[in-house]
Parts: structure tokens; sequence; C-alpha cells
């Protein structure tokens, strides 16, 4: 079932094998996930202030980095209050509840080429499955609580994860008729080679082999689907009924505090880095680097580099240096792609051999980037949009989203099992065009 | 008993402890909200406890089905019900021991049925499980395909391992040669006679479906007595999961598919109805 043979390597113990390994990847686990929410609070902050034209946190240490640190300390400290009309066990029970539910998905998430903590031949599955057990946390803690705004929270909450667990669960379908495994290693294993719409396919093409690319608009729109839907699952903005400030106080936990808050608060940051994980996997490729090669990524740096250059000149006419070097990079790996392999390309990494450390590390930096990056959107959106109305969101799920994926996985399975419709499609457009 | 044998079975027991406490705190709490998640506890150690027994497959279809369906749509109707909280005793109208008495009857009777009907797979080892886990999925649906003679295959990337054990078996036989076949393909391995079970194992098989069967050889005699299951299919060669899955839920599991769709209906229908609005007349 699990995999746990990493830290026998790095330790070169065997007696560490069994309980002892499970309990130190574990415990690897969740100091990250502690040590990640607490940035995360931080860089959340400082985004927030930024896009308001504020500086954000600024006292403690470098530009204010250490307040997720004094944050940490001021919740471990603070009174644990229970009020009166609380079911005390239950109250009690479902921050951990909410927590484990998000904790037992890290394990299956693939950090790095040919290792995730617990490798399951049924990744995605086991994801889905358990994830369902933080809606019975947070109805746990909306009901204990003895407060209506709790219970408000409580129910807008699991009916939203619910509903939305709908359209998630169709995309995803839809791109595991492409890979035809539920293994989330095969998944970003299946992402390194091929260019849209099954065109080379033993190319590497980077980025353009990527799920999200895979066919075209399609995937793309799977994309979508699944990032709106992992915005609602992870109760974010603009889907942050649950705990929206202005009409339940703060939702299923707002009778909670100190320690007990802070399980909450660790559970939303680790379940936004899952999110972003399965997006990664399923679209970004992974642990794959965007480049296909060492040429492809100085390509696309110097390319980037010199349409941001460009583009820097001619700023006052209204051009962004960033989208600048965002098309430059995209037109580098595309030429690095169409103009064949360059030098020896390593199959899981593009500068460290495989099954090397190097690989684990350049692997482990790919993937979190990119986790990342789709967290920082998720940041972004909060002090961007508003606030939907309740509903607006069930109208957005049932009736657009879930229609739509409907249609997308019905697309995406003729184009993947019936290849030869839409061969046939091209030839006779052609034919009519000429 | 090495170390993570002992430490499997101490999870095990653990599990089934927890299965069992969560079950008696469903039927025994006065707070009918409590039994609705005590149910959480049921259905989750459920769920380890195939995860133990290394059917991953049922365990994640278990917490997605029961926890991620059932068990939401219950607190759902239970929370959402007028005054449910009032309800002091879920169960009124059954006086305690009897039930008690009842439940420990059917208890037994299904104690003896499993001892007397059962089929325990007498040897462990005849279905391979790899390290890197893969087989443990298949197991749950391919493993069986018994007849007469004791059959076993289970097959996953190409590679699968095929047992015989003979009832009544000749007096000598010196090798047992398995052979399986599949439409131009043919695959052989030759292996010497084992008491119990005999096992070889078949590697790099295409996709397809194969079947198999074996020749034993008897000295003295020219003529291989030839052993052959009945199935047409004796077992399929995937590349991936997915195929599977759905081959299984598409095919000889259609009806439990079915059924347990319906189960989910039932919730819901059941859900709508304990929240809707009480008409005052």
């Amino acid at each position: 079932m699990a995999n746990v043979t990493w830290p026998i390597v790095i330790t070169g113990l065997p007696l560490l094998d069994g309980f002892l390994c499970i309990f130190a990847i574990c415990f690897i686990l969740i100091n990250f996930i502690a040590v990640y929410a607490g940035v995360s609070t931080y860089a959340e902050r400082k985004i927030a202030g930024h896009m308001q034209a504020r500086v954000g946190p600024y006292r403690i240490w470098w530009h204010g980095f250490g307040v997720w640190i004094a944050d940490a300390l001021k919740l471990m400290i603070k009174e644990d209050i229970i009020a009166k009309d609380t079911d005390r066990l239950l109250f009690k029970l479902s921050p951990y509840v909410v927590f484990a539910g998000s904790f037992a998905c890290w394990v299956a998430l693939p950090f790095i080429p040919d290792w995730s903590p617990a490798h399951f031949n049924i990744g995605i599955l086991y994801l889905l499955a358990v994830s369902s057990a933080v809606v019975i946390g947070i109805l746990m803690a909306g009901w204990s609580s003895g407060s209506k705004w709790a219970l408000f929270g409580a129910m807008r909450s699991a009916a939203q994860i619910v509903s939305y667990e709908v359209p998630i669960g169709i995309t995803l379908l839809g791109m595991l008729l492409i890979y035809g495994t539920l293994d989330m290693q095969e998944i970003s294993k299946a992402q390194e080679k091929g260019l849209p719409f099954g065109f080379m396919a033993d190319t590497q093409g980077g980025l353009w082999s990527w799920g999200l690319n895979r066919y075209g608009p399609f995937t793309l729109i799977a994309f979508l689907i699944y990032y709106i839907g992992a915005l609602a699952e992870t109760n974010r903005t603009p889907f942050d009924i649950p705990e929206a400030e202005s009409e339940l106080v703060a939702g299923y936990h707002t009778e909670y505090s100190g320690m007990r808050f802070s399980f909450f608060f660790l559970s939303e940051y680790a379940n936004m880095f899952v999110v972003s994980a399965i997006a990664t996997t399923f679209f970004l490729g992974g642990w794959l680097p965007p480049f296909p090669s060492v040429h492809a990524a100085i390509a696309s740096v110097v390319g980037g580099g010199a349409l941001a250059a460009l583009a820097y000149g001619y700023k006052k006419k209204g051009f962004d240096a960033t989208i600048g070097f965002i098309v430059g990079s995209g037109l580098g790996v595309l030429y690095s792609a169409f103009t064949g392999p360059h030098g020896e390309i390593h199959p899981y990494g593009f500068l460290a051999p495989k099954d090397s450390l190097g690989a684990a590390i350049e692997g482990g930096f790919w993937f979190s980037s990119k986790c990342f990056a789709l967290i920082f959107v998720m940041m972004w959106l909060r002090w961007t949009l508003p606030r939907y109305r309740v509903d607006q969101l069930m109208d957005l799920c049932w009736k657009k989203l879930t229609p739509l994926a409907f249609i997308n996985l019905l697309v995406i399975g003729i184009l993947e099992t019936r290849p030869q419709w839409w061969h046939a499609l091209v030839e006779w457009a052609k034919k009519g065009a000429s | 008993m090495a170390a993570p044998e002992i430490l499997l079975n101490v999870v095990f027991y653990v599990l089934a402890a927890a299965a069992i406490g969560g079950a008696v705190a469903v039927a025994a709490s006065k707070n009918i909200v409590r039994s609705a998640f005590a149910l959480l506890a049921v259905l989750f150690s459920a769920a380890a406890l195939y995860a133990v027994m290394k059917a991953d497959f049922i365990a994640a279809a278990q917490v997605l089905i029961y926890v991620g369906g059932i068990l939401v749509l219950i607190i759902f109707a239970v929370m959402l019900t007028h005054r449910i909280t009032d309800v002091k005793l879920s169960n009124e109208s059954t006086p305690g021991p009897a039930a008690f008495c009842a439940c420990l009857c059917l208890l037994f009777s299904l104690v003896v049925v499993i001892l007397f009907t059962a089929k325990w797979p007498r040897d462990a080892g005849e279905v391979r499980v790899p390290a890197d886990g893969n087989e443990v999925f298949l197991r749950q649906y391919q493993a069986d395909g018994a007849t007469g003679l004791a059959f076993g295959g289970s097959a996953f990337e190409g590679s699968v391992v095929l047992s015989l054990r003979l009832e009544t078996p000749p007096k000598t036989v010196d090798y047992v040669k398995f052979i399986a076949v599949s439409g131009a393909e043919k695959k052989t391995v030759s292996v010497p006679f084992q008491k119990g079970v005999t096992k070889a194992e078949l590697h790099d098989l295409p996709e397809g479906d194969w079947h198999w069967f074996a020749e034993l050889s008897v000295p003295g005699e020219d003529k291989a007595v030839k052993v052959e299951s009945s199935a047409g299919r004796d077992f399929a060669v995937y590349r991936g999961v997915t195929e599977p899955i759905a081959m299984a839920l598409a095919g000889p599991y259609l009806f439990a598919f079915e059924v347990v769709s319906v189960l989910l209906l039932a919730a819901l229908v059941g859900a709508a109805f304990l929240a809707r609005k009480e008409v005052k007349e």
C-alpha cells in the first residue's frame, strides 16, 4: 500500500521501516504544513496590503516577515473558550476531524518524481474520498457550537462543498480519460511528451505537453472549471459565503478561539495546497519542468528577456514587461519544441539525471512552484472579486459549471477515444478550404 | 512474527474496536445528532480495515460513497429536521434487552453461517502481492477464477501468477507446465510440482483476454494430463488502472454498481423528506 522507503535511503537504517518511517514522514509533513500555513498568512496579508496600496505587516523583522511566528505564538497562548451551549465532545473533536481530513490528502501528493509519502495506485480517488471528512468536521463544528452563525456557516459550507464536488469530479473524469490511470505519479509522467491534439507524440514539449494544453481549449476549460470548483471547495473568495464576515461573523468557527481556531486555519491553508497540487498534477505537469530541454530553457529566457525589454521600452504605450516575458518564454519553448530534441534530454528533469537526489530536488522545486503560483492566484482573487450570494453560487454550480463539465467530458472523450473522427473532420475542413 | 506484522495486527484490532465502539455509540447515544456523527467512526474504521487488508480501491470507494455521500446527507437531514435535538431516544419502540438479545441471535447466526459456508483462501500465497502494491487492486475481482480445481490468476502490468491446487492429484507428478493463450499469443512456463499449491509466474504478457491451463507430466506416461478451467476468459491483462475499474463496473459488477446508486437516491429522497417544511393544518 504505502511506499515508505525514502527515509531508509536517507538514513540508511532499516530499523526505521514500518511505523517509525510513517511517523517520521507524518512528522515532517505536519511541520511543513504548519510552517507553510504560517508563511502563507504572511504572504496573504502582504499581498492584500500591496493590492490595496498599503504596505501590509512591516514591524517584525525584514518587511514584517516575523509576523506569522508572532501570530502562531499568540494563538498558542490564547485562552481556550468553550461557550455554555456547546456540545463539548463534538466541539473539541471537530478541529481534529477537519485537520485530519486535510492532512490525509497530503500523503498522496506526488511531490517529487517516483515518490510520494504514500504511493497509491488509486491516488486521485483516495484524495477525493478523504477530503470529504472535512465536510463532516465542518458540520460537526457548526452544530456543536450552539450558535446560529456557526450553524448557518456550516450548512452553507457543506452545501457548497457537496455541490462543487460534482463539476470537479466530472472534470477530473475527463482528464482521467486522457491519462488512463488514477496514479498521481503516472499522471505526472503522462504529461512529459507530445504536443496538443496528439501531434509529435514522442517529442518532449515542455509546457506544451501538459494536460492543460492536451486538447487545446477543452482541457483549458477543464482546468478553469476545476480551479473555480477548487476555490469553492476551499471556501475562498469569491465563494467565501460560509465565513462571510459581514453576514455570519466568522461562519462555522465563530465560537472557536486559540489553538482550536488555528486548526481550522491550518486546515484551510492545507486544503488550498491540496487542491492546487491536484490542479498541478492534472493540468500543469506535476513535477515536470516547463522546458523540454536546456536549450529550450535558454531560448525561453532569452526570448522572454528580449520581449520584456522591448515591452519595457514601449511601456508608455500600454505594454507590460511581465506579459512580454511570459509571451516571449512561451514562444521560446514553442520554438525549441518544434525544432526537435537538443542534446541529452533526461526523463524527469532537465538538469539532473533520473533517480538522483538532484532530480528529486528539481522535481520538488517545479511541483511546489506551480502549487504556490496557483495559491498566489487564489490570494490575488480574494482581494479582487466580491463575494457571491448563495443563490448565485448554486446557480453557477448547477446551471453553468456542471452542464459545461458534462459537455467538456463528452468532447474530451470523443477526442481521446475516437481520433479518427476528428481527423476526418480536419481533412474535410482542409478540402473545403482548398 | 515480524515487527510489521505485529504492528498490522495491533492496527487491525484498534480499528475493529473503533468500528464496534462507533456502532455502539450510534445505537446507544441519547442524542440523535451525536448518533449521526458516531457513524463517521464506523464508516471510516471500516474503510481503514479494507485498507489494512490491502483493498485500497474498496476503501476509497467506501469513504467516497458512505462518508462523502450518505453520511453527509444523513447529517443534513438530521440537522435540518425541526426540533430534532428534542428526541432523546432514537428507538423508543424497541425495548432494550429484547433488542440486545435479537442482535446477539443475529450475530450468532451470522458467525455460524460464515463458519460453515465461507470458503476462505486456504493459502494466502495463492495471490501474489508484489512490493509495489499494484496487484492488490485487481485481486478484489480477478483472483477468483476457481472451478473444480483451485485456480487463481491475477494480472497487472503484464505479469501474472498462476497457481494450481490439485484436490486429487495423480500419484506422481514431476512437472507442471502452465500454458496461457490469447489469440495467437502463447506463453508457457514449466515448474516442478509442489504439494499443495504449485505456482508459476508469467511475464511480459500483452494486453488482452487470456485463457490458461496446465499440463501435468507423469513419469512413465507419454501423454501429459491436461488440467483446464472451464471459464473462457480466465484473466485479463490491462495497462493502467482506470480500464480494469471500468471493465469491472460495466461488466460483472454493473448490477451492484446500480444498486449503490439506488442507495444514494434513497438517502437523497430521505434527506429531502426530512428537510421539508412542516405544514401546519
